[in-house]
């Protein structure tokens, strides 16, 4: 029990660090706030000094608590059936970027709530850019005046071995910088990481499952076949985005190179570094209005020390209404100097001597009758077993692997003609792309 | 002359038992004797007056002893030359000239006559019994020896010599009672005639005079702080009697209780708390650590934010507004590790006084309390000590004399040992973090006669913990005072008092990269205070003074910590002041019921250069686009004078001895102030000097309660009510950035707070049970309502404060079942706090995140908590090396788990909401005090 262990630690009068948490139950909490209240308007664009497609995204906060950005995968929940996003984007809203130097960039709506600029822009330096939103609701809204403070270049990425704050083991991926213009005191980092995924019982054929009946009478009538596969789904890329916030300040110093700055952090158990791994890294100079911004977002959202947590508030976002109304309007949009670097490396190349790391889903193999009663059967028996494996397949839910072989799946009383495994274990598209990604080198 | 009598006595060594017999006889004028008495000793004077006059003697050899005898004689009868010889002296004699024989008296005379009453007693049957009496006798006293032997180990005291030709019923007693441990007088000494009920007590130099009736008496002694005592008295003339009484350590608490019990409903002043730390001891608390101000919050009106937050809220008021002093010196953080065990070594701590309401007129410079911490002054007559073995901490204080009766030294040291129990651990996580903390106390105390003495204390202390590995944190107090006591004539004493406090927290941040850097934070106070106490008559007594008070504050510092490292240094300049204050307080008493104590103060601050200071446009937020000039101040110029005048007004009404009613108004300024944008205090808030954009924090507060005792004082009723209104305190921006930050006026959002409630208190001072009940209804509500919606919080409406608490109720009894055994429970319920709760989750950065309005919407749930101790006291063997104390606690026996906080986090993308508790599950522990 946590409370235990914590009680524990704090008899021998240690200060916790988050990881370990002193005694911290999770709450079930569904809802928040009250039901009149109306939704806020998020705002989130990072403009860059990049010749890009630059992009804004909008939506609406919501009373929910969880957003359900759960990627946890359940091999009984077929892919798609439900949303592993359920933000409510804003659509349908005219967005431009206007600079004091009379240019104006005009953004189209592409997915839902995100707008894209209708061609590749850079931000001047030395130009004032104000983000104008005109909802769908005909509400008008601008930002504080951006501007472009500085540029830094990157000049280094690696990773080496390295502990944790927590003591585990793993890779760090370090930064180094060179300030080249401006006023570069404040930066963020972000990142992207791509990494190889092998199917570990991938197989190269599998089941075939058509004039699928589950409600003809007296049985169900199918036909299932065993048959090559046609989609490449051995290898794929998985490409993630970062999600925390990872800040750095030369307090006060402009001019301040930076070394050895760590970005990323991973575990020498996590599976997305069994294969090879890239990341790229891009350094954001930012303002300081940003910078304390984020900084206020993060402190918000973490808790260093169970004595005392930094009191919260409503945090003040740089877009507001253009009639004077005082509406929050949540999220953050900024102008950075940018720069970035990808880095490639293999498991191998810091661990040669160590198991890799183990697959993160269960691959257990499975077998199941194959058939099942007519879902139109007007008297249905009580069954023992669970799903049957034509109701599997049609789901979309595992994978072949062999016929039914006594030393792969136990005897018992569901057993059908052939063996199989959680889909995830035997087709990578479930965890990335099965296309190489440009950038890839091997 | 004749004398009609018939005597026999035994006169033996160890005993004085006399029996009188009455018979009838004559006697002749007897023979002329010659004799010298010098250069003999008295007993070869006896033996040659009894070989010259052929009479026996019989003495014993002590009482003559001390008889010099220088006279000759010549022809003289025995009878003349004995009348000379013991004419100084307390003996008597009697010639038994039949017998040739000679009695030597002591004190006593031989009564030759019944006492009046003596037939009429055996013959009930009437008759006139004429008895011929000597004029108006008193009864011979008669005293058996062997009796009262058993009953106090006091020698009797014979007083007087016993003057045949003036006999009387009643004598007078004089004499002069001094402590014999210092030899000091001690005065308001009440003695006791028993019987009679007759009391005396004594004067400024210890002197008493007493009238005691003839013959066998006891009187009885007794005062705070002295032993009781018992002394029999065999009045045999008018004499003296010095008394040399010993101080009563084992008593004390009791004889304080009784005086606190009386003063609960006598002093005019209300809302002052005192807890002494070895009166608290058996209080069970976390892990069986004393702590006084773990106590503290068990009273009425004090409280916290919560289990294992710093500091104290006193009636509403933020932690910010209590002045806590330890022997006269500001102490700035008086706990360790977050609040959880106090900063203050439980042996060398005497007690501490609290003040919520009107404090006294020489302290100031916070608006909520006072807690006047005092520590103990060491043994002047012999080396002893006190110490305990804890689960987290050891304790050892140590008094020893340096000139008995004169100056003595007190030591007293203090660690916890958790790192190495943390290093010891299989906890890999666990190996780099490290907490730890110690702190120690010297005190010197010399007295220099009855008029004057001085004390010197020196204190340190200091934390270490690390939150995550490559950061370190550190905070040290460090303090010294030097108090001397005078006396300046017979009424009027002074004190004249120095001190120095520090304050200081570090980061030492080691990381992997070239950005380890090492940042400090201190502030540094000195204090100069004379304090007077005229003693004007009967109805005035004054208390007048001034004090002055210096502040350095160095806001920050960075600085690389290795060669390797580039981070800039960064230095906030300095900031420096000037406090201080005029006071006068009269306690006025208007007559037996009426009792003012009226005070005025006047305080006065000054922000002092070398400094630069921003001015801001008028009406726009504070920022650095809206800063107007900036003004660059010389060394010592003043840059902004604050002050005006406080008042401390209180008055007592008697209704009956044990029933009063108190009011009581008083306001005050506060020119210091905490930056923290915790919920809670953390260890590294810092303190900010007012200055050209930041106000002092002014309070206000008026208080009205109900007094009574009961059962002689053995229980204190009270019930008082309070408001309080303050201006100009603290808050902050949302997300404030307060450390390093030069223009910190820029985040400093000052608003007006109210605070209101009723507090109840039962206590039962004496017997097997003991203990009190308190019970507090309050509010504490604040409001910020800048001109812009960032200098606004809940829309410029009040809102409760953190540590708005409305329902409070604490419990602690303690039940004695024999002399060695006792058990102690403490239990608090609270209502749970205000915290301020999302309203929703947006995506930012792929990540869920939470968003916040309104601050301290939610509450978390109650707050109960009971623990249990058992408390052993050694056995009480004289000749033991050490006196030992046991003490077994479980804190939180119900293991209920409180929720300290909820709060929300985003990890991996996704919010989730967590609730937390400090101390979830029972926590047993167990003490044990040695004391030698």
């Amino acid at each position: 029990m946590e409370c235990k262990r914590g009680f524990y630690i704090i008899l021998v009068g240690l200060v916790l660090p988050t990881t370990l948490g002193a005694c911290l139950d999770e709450l079930e909490i569904e809802t928040l706030g009250e039901e009149e209240q109306t939704a806020a308007l998020v705002v989130e664009a990072v403009l860059t000094d990049q010749v890009i497609t630059q992009k804004v995204y909008l939506s609406r906060s919501s009373l929910r608590l969880d957003l359900e950005t759960d990627t946890i995968y359940n091999p009984y929940i077929p892919l798609g059936s439900r949303p592993i996003d359920s933000v409510d984007m804003e659509a349908g809203a005219t967005v431009r970027v206007m600079g004091d130097n009379g240019v104006e960039y005009q953004f189209t709506e592409g997915d839902e709530g995100i707008y894209f600029s209708d061609e590749p822009f850079a931000l001047d330096s030395g130009v004032g850019y104000t983000l104008d939103i005109t909802t769908r609701n005909g509400l008008e809204y601008e930002s504080d005046p951006l501007v472009v403070e500085g540029k830094s270049q990157l000049t280094n990425v690696y990773a080496e071995r390295a502990i944790s704050d927590t003591g585990e083991e793993g890779i760090a991926i370090y930064v180094d910088s060179r300030p080249q213009e401006g006023n570069t005191q404040f930066y963020r980092y972000t990142y992207e990481e791509t990494y190889k995924v092998v199917s570990p019982y991938w197989v190269g054929v599998d089941f075939e499952l058509t004039n699928y009946d589950p409600c003809a009478l007296p049985f169900p009538t199918y036909d299932l076949e065993i048959v090559p596969r046609e989609v490449q789904n051995q290898v794929c890329y998985n490409t993630v985005s970062s999600t925390s916030i990872e800040q750095f300040s030369t307090s006060g110093s402009p001019e301040r190179e930076i070394s050895k700055h760590m970005v990323r952090f991973i575990g020498k158990d996590n599976f997305i570094i069994s294969e090879r791994y890239s990341i790229l890294v891009q350094q954001q100079v930012q303002s300081s209005d940003a910078y304390s911004f984020y900084e206020t977002l993060k402190n918000f959202s973490k808790s260093d020390n169970i004595f005392s947590q930094i009191q919260p508030g409503a945090i003040i976002a740089n877009v507001n209404r253009k009639d004077g109304n005082q509406e929050n309007v949540l999220g953050y949009v900024e102008a950075v100097g940018v720069s970035d670097q990808r880095l490639f490396f293999d498991f191998d190349d810091f661990f040669p001597d160590d198991e890799l790391p183990v697959f993160p889903f269960n691959c257990n193999i499975l077998t199941a009758q194959e058939s099942h009663q007519s879902y139109c059967n007007p008297n249905p028996n009580p069954s023992r077993c669970a799903l049957s494996l034509i109701e599997r397949i049609d789901l979309g839910v595992v994978s072949y692997v062999s016929q039914y072989d006594e030393d792969l799946a136990p005897l018992g009383e569901c057993v059908g003609p052939y063996v199989f495994v959680p889909r995830i274990c035997g087709d990578c598209t479930l965890l990335g792309s099965n296309v190489k990604p440009d950038f890839w080198i091997e | 002359m004749t004398l009609s009598f018939r005597f026999h006595s035994f006169i033996k060594k160890g005993s004085l038992f006399a029996i009188f017999l009455m018979v009838q006889f004559t006697f002749s004028q007897n023979a002329s004797i010659t004799i010298s008495g010098d250069s003999k000793t008295s007993s070869e004077f006896f033996g040659e007056l009894e070989d010259k006059s052929g009479y026996s003697f019989f003495y014993l050899d002590d009482w003559i002893e001390n008889i010099e005898v220088t006279g000759n004689f010549v022809d003289a009868s025995i009878t003349e030359i004995l009348h000379i010889v013991l004419s100084d002296t307390s003996l008597n004699f009697y010639v038994l000239e039949e017998e040739n024989r000679v009695f030597l008296l002591q004190n006593t005379v031989v009564y030759d006559e019944l006492p009046p009453s003596f037939y009429r007693q055996n013959d009930s049957t009437g008759g006139e019994q004429e008895v011929m009496a000597r004029g108006n006798l008193p009864p011979p006293t008669f005293y058996n020896d062997e009796v009262s032997q058993t009953r106090e180990n006091l020698p009797v005291v014979r007083v007087g010599r016993a003057d045949e030709q003036n006999l009387k019923s009643a004598y007078k007693l004089s004499g002069r009672v001094v402590n014999a441990q210092t030899g000091a007088p001690i005065p308001d000494l009440a003695i006791r005639v028993q019987e009679s009920g007759r009391v005396a007590v004594t004067n400024e130099q210890g002197e008493y005079e007493l009238i005691l009736p003839a013959g066998y008496n006891v009187i009885a002694a007794s005062a705070m702080g002295i032993r009781d005592s018992e002394q029999e008295v065999i009045m045999y003339n008018d004499g003296t009697l010095n008394l040399q009484l010993q101080e009563s350590l084992e008593q004390l608490q009791e004889v304080v209780v009784e005086a606190d019990a009386v003063s609960n409903v006598e002093d005019a002043v209300s809302g002052s708390e005192e807890i002494s730390s070895e009166g608290s001891k058996d209080i069970p608390l976390v892990l069986g650590e004393r702590n006084i101000l773990e106590v503290a919050k068990a009273l009425p009106g004090i409280s916290s934010a919560g289990e294992g937050a710093t500091g104290l809220n006193v009636r509403g008021g933020k932690t910010d507004q209590n002045l806590v002093l330890l022997d006269d010196a500001v102490i700035y953080n008086p706990t360790h590790f977050f609040g959880i065990f106090q900063a203050l070594n439980p042996f060398t701590t005497e007690k501490v006084n609290i003040y919520k309401g009107a404090p006294p007129v020489e302290f100031g410079g916070r608006l909520s309390s006072v807690l006047d911490i005092e520590t103990k002054n060491g043994d002047t007559e012999k080396i002893s000590g006190e110490g305990s073995i804890g689960p987290v901490t050891g304790n050892l204080a140590l008094e020893m004399p340096l000139k008995k009766g004169v100056s003595s030294l007190m030591i007293g040291g203090r660690g916890a040992y958790a790192d190495w129990i943390l290093q010891s651990l299989d906890e890999e996580s666990l190996n780099n973090s490290e907490a730890s903390f110690f702190d120690g106390i010297i005190k010197y105390h010399h007295k220099f006669n009855e008029n004057s003495e001085i004390r010197g204390t020196a204190y340190y202390s200091k934390d270490n913990f690390s939150i995550t590995s490559d950061s370190l944190y550190n905070y040290s107090n460090r303090l010294g005072s030097v108090r001397w006591a005078h006396k300046l004539g017979e009424k009027t004493t002074g004190v004249l008092t120095a001190s120095n406090s520090n304050y200081n927290f570090g980061i030492d941040y080691e990381g992997e990269g070239n950005s380890n850097f090492e940042l400090d934070y201190s502030i540094n106070e000195s204090e100069l205070r004379y304090r007077l106490n005229t003693r004007l008559s009967d109805a005035h007594t004054i208390d007048y003074g001034l004090s002055a008070k210096y502040y350095a504050v160095q806001p920050g510092n960075v600085e690389p910590k290795d060669s390797d490292s580039n981070v800039e240094p960064v230095s906030v300049d300095q900031e420096q002041a000037l406090e201080g204050a005029l006071f006068i307080g009269d306690e006025f008493k208007v007559s037996e019921r009426l009792l003012f104590n009226v005070g005025a103060r006047y305080a006065f601050y000054a922000a002092m250069g070398e400094a630069t200071q921003n001015t801001y446009q008028e009406g726009a937020p504070r920022s650095e686009t809206t800063v107007q000039d900036t003004i660059a101040y010389g060394s010592g110029e003043f840059i902004k004078t604050y002050g005006g005048p406080e008042a401390r007004v209180s008055a007592r009404y008697l209704f009956a001895p044990d029933f009063s009613i108190k009011a009581s108004f008083n306001n005050s300024y506060q020119f210091i102030h905490t930056l923290s944008n915790n919920t809670t205090v953390s260890p590294i808030d810092t303190w900010k000097l007012s200055d050209l954009n930041i106000k002092p924090q002014k309070g206000y507060q008026a208080t009205l309660g109900l007094f009574k005792n009961f059962n002689e004082n053995m229980y204190e009723l009270s019930l008082e009510g309070y408001y309080k209104r303050m201006d100009d305190v603290l808050d902050f921006k949302t997300g404030a950035d307060l450390l390093l930050n030069e223009n910190v006026e820029t985040e400093v959002l000052q608003g007006e707070g109210k605070a209101y409630g009723v507090e109840f208190l039962l206590k039962k001072n004496r017997g097997d049970l003991n203990g009190w009940v308190s019970y507090t209804y309050s509010r504490s509500k604040y409001r910020f309502d800048g001109d812009t919606s960032e200098e606004r919080i809940n829309n410029g409406e009040f809102f409760p404060s953190n540590f708005d608490k409305p329902h409070d109720l604490s419990v602690i009894a303690n039940y004695k079942f024999t002399r060695r055994y006792s058990v102690s429970m403490n239990f608090a319920y609270q209502t749970g706090r205000p915290i301020t709760y999302p309203v929703g989750t947006f995506r930012f950065n792929n990540s869920d995140y939470v968003t916040f309005s309104d601050r301290n919407k939610f509450r978390i749930p109650d707050y109960y908590r009971l623990d249990l101790g058992i408390n052993i006291e050694g056995n009480h063997k004289k000749n033991k090396l050490a006196h030992s104390f046991i003490t077994i606690q479980v804190y939180n026996v119900l293991g209920r788990n409180n929720p300290y906080s909820v709060f929300f986090v985003t990890d991996d993308g996704e919010v989730k909401a967590l609730q937390s508790s400090i101390f979830g599950v029972p926590i047993p522990s167990i003490t044990y005090n040695f004391k030698f």
